[in-house]
């Protein structure tokens, strides 16, 4: 009866243990400034309402960003739209979802000539609806938040370089 | 038996330890296989992501290939795809600024393999330890905890088989073996109580059985039923008849003697006439019923029940309290059951009575029939008398000489009795002939001992007699009758018979002749011993007949009626009717009578002349007056004459004075008026030469 029990209790705690584990949404980025609107949604714990993980991190340009792209984990990219068109044609597996940003520079207005901002999901992502849904959300939050200048001084102490634009807008 | 399958189980185990230490590697190399093989594919894909970051050029893929090949699990990096398909195969697409690259990189299989073999067999060796290490342990405990204490009790039991204790030592834990012991204990007790009472039962039927009765073994065992019931006293009443019981009161103490008194049924008190009559069981505490003997010895509970046996009441057990508590109902089936016992036991001990009575009562009557049997044929040939019951004497002496058993001494007996009782089949004239038997006459005489087998064949208890009578007469040169049976061949009782039978015949007178001496028979069968008789019982006879006398026979038959019967049978057969003379079949008998009576014989023929014209002219009346006188003159001349009438007018006279015969003849002429021829015979010395003589005489006249 107790060795019965026994193995009940281990068997819930392995079913439970194996429920919990989450697996990290990894984010890079050719810039650290592309990232911020996640960092604030991240913040102001808009993804752990979503129980998502996200991890971001960034690299100095887009060829860097290209390499990175082998590591596996990484499944959400925030890129120029060249190198995005350039990850399309290397690899069938990663998808443009929407622009995401615009780049400005002092005085000028911003075109989107100069520079558009991509986001890029991989596939497998794109098979997981909930996660991927969150993911756009989580951006748009971002992007709601960061209108607050409070909140970009908060989160940057650089000027913001980008106008960051609501996915699907 | 127990150590034997014990081992059998630990055996077992065993084995289902060993059958889950192969299972287990088993299924730990399968499974391990799948989880090496995803990890090796894992850490595989981890290295080469990580690798192609640090390289970061299409450019530079052989470096890339280099750096791959290096790591211990991974085989081979192609560029492109192997003939085969493999679980150990990783595809990896990668890009680069410079293009897209992909790779077919080869896991080290034979690496991954031996390392999930190595770790299988930890794991089934570890299984199977720890299998056996809990089965060892189960076993271990199912010995100390089952087994030990089960050969315990199995000891114990053992010892109570040999006498050496009484009962299981009871244990102090109050688990379930000493519930287990303490069962066995109350079934010892229980069989104990249901022996002891079994075993009052049958001694009471052994007792009653063997015609002990109710005696001082009875009333010690009947306290020792009052003992175990607890009962006071207890009263048996057995009908002795229709009228009468005989009591028995048979109290608890040793040291008061038991009352016995015969009532009549009508003076019977307290519940006896009920018990008798109703023939139920009857048990009371009420002062009413119990009678007041009953209440003098202070009796204040009964237990009644009548003796019925096959619905027949032979008496009545009452066993009595002096308190009012009752019987248990265990110890009431105690008393039905003593009570059947004893019921059974009287009226076995009553039908045994019955058959001994039966059984002498047919016994005297066999005897009274065989002797009756032997009278039968005593009276028929006079010979015969006491005959049969002297050999039936000697007979038994020699078989008991011979050491024969007493059944077999017993047969003999009988058969000795017996042997001549076929005579009763053989005509008068030759049973009762005095003289020599023709060869036909004898072919007849032969035929007695069948005759006596056939006649008692079918009467059962004369079985064993059978085959001494049948072949008494066999000899043991095979010259004897009827089978002419020789040597041992001849049934034993046959030749003891023969000896005796012989030996009588020749010491007993006959008519015609007197019987030998024991000393000059017993010289005749010791020189026939060996031809005519067997050696051995000649052998052991001889003692007997020559010292033994066979005692005298019991009158059965009047002695004085049956020599008058047998006076009449011999005048009827050997006397002339019509003058009282001997007649044609006494001739020999005459002679010989006649040769006995004169020292010189001579033989006369006396012929009435012209008798048949006297019968013709006067009548047959005159004819038998002149025979008549003629014989009372020839008798009154010739007082010691012997005379025999052997035809119609011819007599023969055995005398030896010749003057004296011609004298009565000359008076018998003159008185009767009648011619009388006269006539001497020469040369009489044998028998037959006279019987020819007097044929030619009466052929001539």
């Amino acid at each position: 009866m107790r060795t019965l029990a026994g193995l009940l209790i281990t068997l819930l705690i392995f079913f439970l243990t194996g429920c919990s584990n989450e697996k990290p949404v990894y984010v890079i980025s050719s810039s650290h400034q592309l990232l911020l609107p996640f960092k604030a949604s991240k913040f102001f714990g808009f993804f752990d309402k979503q129980e998502i993980d996200l991890q971001l991190d960034s690299v100095p340009n887009g060829d860097s960003l290209i390499r990175f792209l082998n590591f596996s984990k990484y499944t959400v990219v925030i890129t120029d739209a060249e190198t995005a068109r350039r990850i399309e044609e290397l690899s069938p597996r990663w998808l443009p979802i929407c622009k995401v940003a615009l780049k400005k520079k002092e005085n000028y207005p911003i075109t989107e000539r100069r520079g558009g901002f991509v986001l890029l999901m991989k596939e497998t992502l794109l098979r997981n609806q909930k996660e991927a849904v969150a993911v756009i959300k989580g951006w748009n939050n971002g992007v709601d938040l960061l209108k607050d200048p409070a909140v970009v001084k908060l989160l940057s102490a650089e000027k913001l370089k980008y106008k960051f634009l609501h996915c699907g807008e | 038996m127990r150590a034997e399958k014990y081992w059998i189980l630990s055996g077992i185990s065993f084995l289902a330890s060993l059958l889950i230490g192969t299972s287990a590697y088993f299924i730990t190399y399968q499974f391990l296989k799948e989880q090496l093989i995803k990890n090796s594919i894992k850490n595989t894909e981890n290295y080469v992501e990580v690798t192609s970051v640090s390289v970061g050029s299409r450019k530079r893929a052989k470096q890339l290939i280099g750096i791959l090949e290096r790591a211990p699990y991974i085989e081979k990096v192609l560029l492109t795809p192997p003939q085969k398909k493999s679980e150990f195969l990783l595809k990896k697409d990668l890009i680069f600024p410079d293009g897209k690259l992909r790779l077919f990189v080869l896991l080290n299989r034979n690496l991954i393999l031996t390392k999930t073999k190595e770790v299988a067999q930890k794991v089934a060796f570890s299984t199977f330890l720890v299998t056996v290490f809990l089965t060892g342990l189960v076993l271990v405990a199912v010995r100390i905890f089952y087994l030990k204490p089960l050969w315990k009790i199995k000891r114990d039991i053992l010892k109570i088989s040999n006498g050496e204790i009484s009962r299981l030592p009871e244990g102090k834990n109050r688990d379930e073996f000493d519930q287990i012991r303490n069962s066995i204990n109350s079934m010892l007790n229980t069989i104990r109580k249901k022996n002891e009472r079994e075993d009052v039962i049958s001694q009471f039927i052994h007792l009653l059985t063997v015609g002990k009765g109710f005696n001082g073994e009875f009333v010690a065992l009947m306290r020792k039923v009052l003992n175990i019931t607890g009962c006071d006293g207890v009263i048996i009443g057995v009908k002795k008849n229709n009228k009468a019981v005989k009591i028995r009161l048979i109290p608890r103490e040793q040291n008061k003697t038991p009352v016995v008194e015969t009532k009549s049924i009508d003076h019977l008190q307290g519940i006896e006439p009920y018990l008798l009559e109703l023939q139920k069981e009857i048990e009371t505490t009420k002062g009413s019923i119990i009678s007041s003997t009953e209440k003098e010895m202070g009796i204040k509970y009964i237990f009644g029940i009548p003796l019925t046996v096959m619905s027949e009441t032979v008496g009545f057990i009452i066993f009595f309290k002096r308190e009012e508590k009752p019987v248990s109902d265990e110890v009431k089936h105690f008393i039905r059951n003593i009570a059947k016992s004893i019921a059974i036991s009287v009226e076995i001990r009553k039908l045994i009575k019955d058959l001994e009575e039966k059984l002498k009562r047919e016994k005297e009557l066999t005897e009274k029939i065989v002797k009756s049997l032997v009278r039968g044929i005593e009276i028929r040939d006079s010979y015969t008398r006491g005959h049969s019951e002297r050999v039936a004497f000697f007979a038994k002496r020699i078989a008991e000489e011979m050491g024969l058993k007493e059944e077999e001494v017993k047969a003999i007996y009988t058969a000795g009795l017996l042997h001549d009782i076929g005579k009763i089949g053989i005509p008068d004239s030759i049973l009762l002939k005095p003289g020599k038997l023709s060869n036909e006459e004898y072919e007849i005489i032969k035929l007695h001992p069948k005759l006596s087998y056939e006649l008692l064949k079918h009467i059962d208890v004369l079985e064993d007699s059978l085959p001494g009578i049948k072949h008494h007469h066999e000899r043991w040169d095979g010259s004897g009758y009827p089978d002419g049976l020789k040597g041992k061949e001849i049934p034993l009782q046959a030749r003891i018979l023969a000896v005796a039978d012989t030996f009588d015949a020749m010491t007993s007178d006959r008519i015609y002749r007197k019987g030998v001496s024991k000393a000059e028979a017993v010289k005749e069968l010791k020189k026939l011993s060996g031809k005519s008789y067997d050696p051995e019982v000649v052998e052991n006879a001889l003692y007997v007949l020559l010292n033994e006398e066979p005692p005298p026979s019991e009158e059965f038959i009047s002695l004085q009626l049956l020599s008058t019967i047998e006076e009449r049978r011999l005048d009827y057969y050997l006397r002339d009717h019509l003058t009282g003379v001997f007649n044609r079949n006494a001739l020999e008998l005459a002679y010989k009578i006649a040769k006995e009576r004169f020292k010189e014989l001579k033989a006369f023929t006396v012929d009435i002349k012209e008798l048949r014209q006297i019968n013709i002219k006067e009548g047959w009346k005159r004819g038998d007056q002149i025979l008549k006188k003629t014989v009372a003159l020839l008798q009154l001349e010739l007082k010691d004459a012997v005379i025999v009438r052997y035809s119609g007018d011819n007599f023969l006279i055995f005398h030896p004075n010749q003057e004296a015969v011609k004298t009565a003849v000359e008076k018998v002429e003159e008185e009767l008026k009648i011619k009388v021829t006269f006539h001497q015979i020469e040369e009489v010395e044998d028998i037959e030469e006279l019987k020819v003589k007097l044929t030619e005489l009466e052929f001539e006249s």
